[in-house]
């Protein structure tokens, strides 16, 4: 159990490829904090110099209070869950397990009991003679976290664990990995480009762009007030409907660059005159044909999900496409016509050339 | 299992595969048959006439004390060469591996040994080593060592040893490095992770996961050394001094050229054969189904 703290840190890989820069975060005993982030934005370099897999070019890493740049990745206390899982393929899976305890000199009926106990809590005990390679999936991805649960690290580290699995054993192992956090009470680093994975599984998301930290914040806090157009774009499924366009003298319509307008009753929070983009949730918007922020939606095709229906269209007659999430099942014909309300406090606002917040 | 290719054309494929057919046949079966036949004969020095003597000449090979002997030398020579080839191409391999990015050059220079052709390595070999004009045996001579290959037997097998090895060392590391990169890196991580250091992580981890191609390797050498190396003994020792160096490769030559006895001669080359024949076998067997984890 530790803290980790990052400070201003930033790797340059040989060529000048800046793969992270400037990142600040502080993680608190028995956090789960996930990365997220689209393919290539640094996610894996921050994770590796975290494990010291990595050298790190400028900044500090504190594991617990204590400066470990210069530690080696066994010297951290550290335990890391590998994508490929990067299991021994010549050991057995009891093997694995054990390699790391015998590398640290634990008596052996101490190796004996730890193996017996992960075993049994990731439902391994049938297979601890097996090699890797006769092993599923599923069960190889058990024993990658089973290795790592044995050393009873202070920060468990995970860089995209459950991409190589199908949905299904994908949403299982999820459950099993956050109830697993709860049990050990250790720290977590989780890495992944899958924001719904990041939402369910977070204590704290920070959400990654090009080498850079776009904001750090709960859930729910990137959910609801996104601090920049990439964040409001990343989190939440279908995505967040942007409309770019300028506001009036009033900063009560805003004229769109794909064509047609919006009202509002009250001024939006933003310089008259200002270009802005302007963003609705698809679940944030409601058929009505009274008040503010009304909309017309000309339909294009419909997404029957079974739970929800989402409408797809453009807005008006125009160009701008706008999504919309119905409750259950519903019925639009294309190039029907539908009227949308959204109420102000789900209104988004962000400014149009630098993509920050206004609201 | 690897699925089958059906050709439907009869003609097209064994037409295509006769020029290979014909060449194995006229420079491999065809040579080995009369190896065979002749083993069972004595012939006389001009080749006018022979005899038929059953299994003489291998009864007569196997009382041979100095036969005996080669089968001895040999097993230390090739022993020997596979040893220090292969150890020192994972050396070599291991540390181009830990600078990739330098790989290239690098490679290239290792590769040239075995561009070279075994006499020439053997005339080499021989110049550095020559008691009285080289430059290897009189910086040993200046480190107090005594060195003559024309009297010391010892010398003389040390001698071809490393000759043989040089020229196979660039070999054996193409190979290594191959098996190494061939390893996931992320291996090596979880290892390192897991408090294994360099060493540790060697022998725990990148080891035993070349053992396949450490014993395709092994085989390898110990057929280069058991029967390619003729033309650098014969560059070098030629078999001396006082068949310290005569290889059972070596001795087909000399009883079959020099001696003239090409019964005999046959009856060793018989014996080669069989020997390539099992550690081929030994190989396919093998590496199939226990190097394999
Ligand atoms: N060893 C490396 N050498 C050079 N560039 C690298 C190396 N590893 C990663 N990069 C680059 O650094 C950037 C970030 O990579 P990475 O951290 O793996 O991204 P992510 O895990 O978020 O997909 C990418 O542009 C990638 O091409
Ligand atoms: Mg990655």
């Amino acid at each position: 159990m530790a803290t980790l703290e990052i400070k201003s840190l930033g790797k340059t890989y040989p060529g000048n490829v800046v793969a992270a820069e400037g990142i600040d975060i502080a993680i608190e005993d028995g956090e789960l904090v996930v990365l997220v982030g689209p393919s290539g934005c640094g996610k894996s370099t921050i994770l590796r110099m975290i494990a010291g897999l990595e050298t790190i070019t400028t900044g500090d890493l504190f594991i617990a209070g204590k400066r470990v740049n210069d530690h080696e990745p066994g010297e951290r206390d550290i335990a890391m869950v590998f994508q490929n899982y990067a299991l021994y393929p010549h050991m057995t899976v009891r093997g694995n397990m054990a390699y790391g305890l015998r590398n640290e000199g634990q008596p052996k009926a101490e190796i004996e009991r730890r193996i017996a106990e992960a075993a049994r809590t990731l439902r391994l005990e049938d297979y601890l003679d097996r090699k890797p390679r006769q092993l599923s999936g599923g069960q190889r991805q058990r024993v990658a976290m089973g290795r790592a649960i044995v050393r009873e690290p202070r920060i468990f580290l995970f860089d995209e664990p459950l991409s190589n699995l199908d949905a299904k054993l994908r949403t299982q192992l999820r459950a099993e990995l956050k109830a697993l956090h709860r049990r050990l009470g250790a720290t977590f680093v989780y890495v992944t480009h899958d924001q719904v994975e990041a939402m369910s599984l977070a204590d704290r998301i920070v959400l990654m762009n090009a080498g850079q930290v776009e904001q750090i914040g709960t859930p729910l806090d990137l959910y609801l007030r996104p601090a920049s157009r990439f964040v409001a774009d990343f989190i939440g499924s279908p995505n967040m409907n942007v409309f770019e366009g300028v506001l009036d003298g009033e900063a009560r319509a805003l004229t769109l660059s794909g064509g047609g307008s919006i009202r509002f009753a009250d001024p939006l929070p933003a310089a008259p005159g200002a270009r802005v983009a302007l963003g609705i949730r698809p679940e944030h918007l409601h058929p009505g044909d009274e008040g503010p922020g009304r909309m017309e939606l000309t339909v294009t095709f419909i997404e029957q999900l079974g739970a929800d229906t989402v409408v797809h269209g453009t807005l008006g007659n125009g160009r701008e496409p706008l999504a919309v999430r119905l409750d259950g099942v519903q019925m639009r014909e294309a190039g029907a016509s539908l009227p949308l309300i959204c109420s102000p406090e789900h209104i988004h606002l962000f400014d149009a050339d630098t993509g920050r917040r206004l609201n | 299992m690897q699925k089958r290719v059906i050709f439907k054309a009869r003609g097209l494929p064994y037409l295509l595969v006769l020029p290979q057919i014909a060449i194995t046949v006229i420079f491999f079966f065809w040579p080995s048959w009369q190896a065979l036949e002749s083993s069972f004969f004595i012939e006389d020095a001009f080749g006018f006439s022979r005899e038929w003597v059953g299994w003489q000449n291998y009864r007569e090979l196997f009382n041979d004390p100095g036969y005996l002997r080669s089968f001895r030398s040999t097993l230390i020579f090739g022993l020997s060469v596979a040893a220090l080839a292969m150890s020192l191409a994972l050396g070599l391999a291991v540390a181009a591996n830990r600078v990739l990015r330098a790989t290239q050059g690098y490679r290239t220079l290792l590769i040239w040994p075995y561009a070279v052709a075994p006499a020439l390595a053997g005339v080499i070999w021989y110049f550095l080593m020559n008691p009285s004009l080289g430059i290897v045996a009189y910086w040993l001579k200046g480190i107090g060592v005594e060195w003559n290959h024309y009297v010391n037997g010892d010398q003389a097998l040390l001698l071809v040893i490393v000759a043989a090895a040089w020229k196979q060392i660039s070999y054996n590391f193409l190979f290594f490095l191959a098996g190494l990169q061939s390893i996931p890196k992320s291996l090596i991580e979880a290892a390192a992770i897991d408090r294994a250091g360099p060493v540790r992580r060697f022998w725990s981890i990148t080891f035993p996961l070349l053992s396949p191609t450490t014993f395709f390797l092994l085989v390898v050498n110990l057929v280069y050394a058991f029967f390619d190396t003729f033309s650098l003994i014969h560059a070098t020792t030629e078999g001396g001094p006082s068949d310290s160096t005569s290889i059972l490769v070596f001795r087909v030559y000399n009883t079959g050229f020099i001696g003239q006895d090409y019964g005999g001669s046959a009856a060793q080359s018989v014996i080669l054969m069989a020997l390539v024949i099992v550690m081929t076998v030994v190989q396919f067997r093998y590496v199939e189904r226990k190097v394999n984890y």
